[in-house]
């Protein structure tokens, strides 16, 4: 694989294709845990440790359903996967190293219905990526979803200053700042 | 609990969209079209009918230990064979819709109603539940659907709705318009109901 | 360890179940569904090749090993061969466009056609109005086509849809590849 299109790989998951700003994958926690830059880095780890892991093994997965001949099993395997991946995940980590899960931990069984982690290795499929481009696409998904979810939640800390209609207190301003945000990224369209 | 109150539930005071939050990625993705989001609607409401019937129908069966696990082979069934039919009779709509569909595997909302309804309640309770949620859902993306598409592309339900000098807000219909769209929707709907408690 | 071991029959029970259920929807669903794509390729191929009244499918190594290519047909006119007519799924906004390229034997390209796509409606998705496609028919194979967004005129530009750089430029590719492959391997059978 080149450098070249390692880049172009790694550029266009991170800026142009951002998962939560222009595919809408991993939202939830895009949401549910930005109030604050710690923990909105946090998820952010601990998606990229899962992503990186779910699709090496799901790439594995596909060329033996690929095998059989009975690929519309997809879905249910990879979501089997990567909900026993961050199972074990979850006890490696509670075993070595109790800090790590004391900040990790948290975070780890909401990864399972995170969309964005069984959107990258469908995208995967769908992109025909090989082992090393797919680690590549997992790497820049995830730098990219610590990039928006930090950012966010650095303007959420200063949104909760400032005065904001009452209907719009919470999740309506989110929404829009959110939009914004988008609207900032939609500006690296023409990138790659 | 009653049937039409677990309905009514559903539909309007714990709508999934709009008072539970959940399910956003689809909320967001989907809505470009009215056509899209009644579909996208649509598909969740058949899986999370499917999930509930048998989920509340196998609940003895189900070890408490492992029943997330189960929970998410039931769904993802239901939802490869949902994939399965619409790319079979509803070709366009499986192309628009795209990788969306699997994803409703994850969609909490399907989840969280297999964990905290049907795998306590009886059959019949389940499809009431699915019924209500689902079509609150349903509801909720069409609205937004609409909204977006109107402004988007001047058109609803690819019927053009102005004249042909009429120019659309096109970023209505792109990423960042979704987030506005379903921000200013939220506000309006928090507005009504204020509105709504002041009065009473 | 025996608890383990009965979860892990009843796991396994409900995904062989699922299996099974699965596979007997994808036996009714597929064929429907393969039966509509080779009526859509056949409608399609013969569309960018008016003139074939046969149509040979080159499931040839040096063809089907290079970069993007799917199908490649021959078309033929009375035991004479006119044009071919190449599938590629080079990558877009969304996901793969799949490019259909009508080449005519002597390396004009007759027509292109955007057989499935996911790209953002109402930008990307204008790939596949006449007005965006019409500008690579009449193009010659020879020279490598490029993607412009500054307007430039000339037999090797293609005008970029606005605010849907890479939609265009996926198009752009699946035609080049197209293109490459027949200057490269077609032209000389």
């Amino acid at each position: 694989m080149s450098l070249e299109s390692i880049f172009i790989i790694l550029i266009s998951a991170i800026l142009v294709n951002n998962f939560i700003l222009s595919r809408f994958l991993g939202i939830c926690p895009f949401f549910g845990v930005s109030k604050q830059v710690e923990t909105a880095f946090g998820m952010g780890m601990a998606v990229t440790f899962v992503m990186t892991l779910a699709s090496i093994i799901t790439y594995v997965v596909y060329g033996l359903l690929d095998h059989w001949n009975i690929e519309y099993m997809q879905t249910i395997a990879f979501i089997l996967v990567i909900a026993s991946l961050v199972q074990l995940v979850e006890m490696i980590i509670q075993k070595t190293s109790p800090t790590l899960y004391q900040s990790l931990g948290v975070f780890l069984p909401l990864i399972t219905t995170n969309c964005a982690v069984l959107g990258l290795t469908i995208l995967n499929i769908d992109y025909d990526y090989n082992m090393g481009s797919s680690i590549v696409h997992a790497i820049g998904a995830a730098i990219g979803f610590t990039l928006a979810i930090v950012l966010f939640a650095a303007i959420r800390e200063r949104l909760e200053l400032a005065a904001v209609p009452e209907v719009f207190k919470g999740f309506p301003i989110a929404l829009v700042t959110a939009g914004l945000m988008s609207l900032a990224f939609l500006g690296f369209a023409n990138l790659v | 609990m009653k049937l039409n109150r677990i309905f009514i539930k559903g539909l309007l005071f714990d709508n999934p969209v709009f008072i539970q939050l959940l399910g956003m990625c689809p909320v967001l993705a989907v809505t470009n079209t009215a056509e899209n989001s009644l579909f996208m609607g649509m598909a969740t409401t058949a899986v999370l009918l499917g999930s509930n019937i048998v989920i509340s129908l196998l609940k003895k069966f189900i070890p408490t230990k492992i029943r997330i696990p189960i929970f998410i082979v039931v769904i993802a069934t239901f939802v490869t064979i949902v994939g399965m039919v619409l790319n079979a009779y509803f070709p366009a709509i499986h192309a628009n819709l795209g990788i969306f569909i699997p994803l409703i595997v994850v969609n909490c909302l399907i989840l969280a109603r297999a964990e905290s309804f049907a795998s306590k309640s009886s059959t019949v309770g389940s499809v009431v539940d699915g019924l209500g949620m689902g079509i609150g859902f349903t509801i909720a993306l069409f609205v937004l659907g609409s909204v977006r598409e109107v402004l988007g592309y001047g058109t609803f339900y690819n019927i053009a709705l102005f004249g042909d000098g009429f120019q659309p807000a096109t970023i209505m219909a792109m990423p960042p318009g979704a987030f506005l769209a379903l921000g200013l929707l939220m506000g309006l709907f928090n507005k009504i109901i204020s509105k709504n408690v002041n009065e009473l | 360890m025996k608890d383990m071991l009965k979860m892990g029959l009843i796991l396994l029970a409900f995904t062989a179940v699922s299996g099974m259920i699965l596979g007997l929807t994808n036996d009714v669903t597929q064929g429907i569904i393969q039966e509509r794509l080779e009526e859509e390729n056949i409608q399609a191929i013969a569309g960018l090749l008016p003139e074939a009244e046969d149509f040979n499918n080159l499931e040839d190594e040096a063809i089907l090993q290079r970069d993007l290519i799917v199908e490649v047909y021959e078309g033929q006119k009375e035991d004479e061969t006119v044009g071919y007519t190449v599938r590629a799924n080079p990558i877009g906004y969304g996901g793969r466009v799949v490019v259909i390229t009508g080449i005519s034997v002597d390396g004009e390209i007759l027509g292109v056609e955007i057989a499935a796509q996911s790209e953002t409606p109402g930008l990307g998705d204008k790939i596949t109005d006449n007005e965006y496609l019409d500008q690579y028919v009449g193009k010659s194979t020879e020279e490598e086509l490029v993607t412009t967004k500054g307007g430039e005129t000339g037999e090797k530009y293609i005008n970029a849809i606005t605010g849907a750089t890479v939609s265009s430029e996926a198009v752009t590719d699946g035609v080049n590849a197209a293109r490459a492959l027949y200057e490269e391997v077609l032209k000389s059978r």
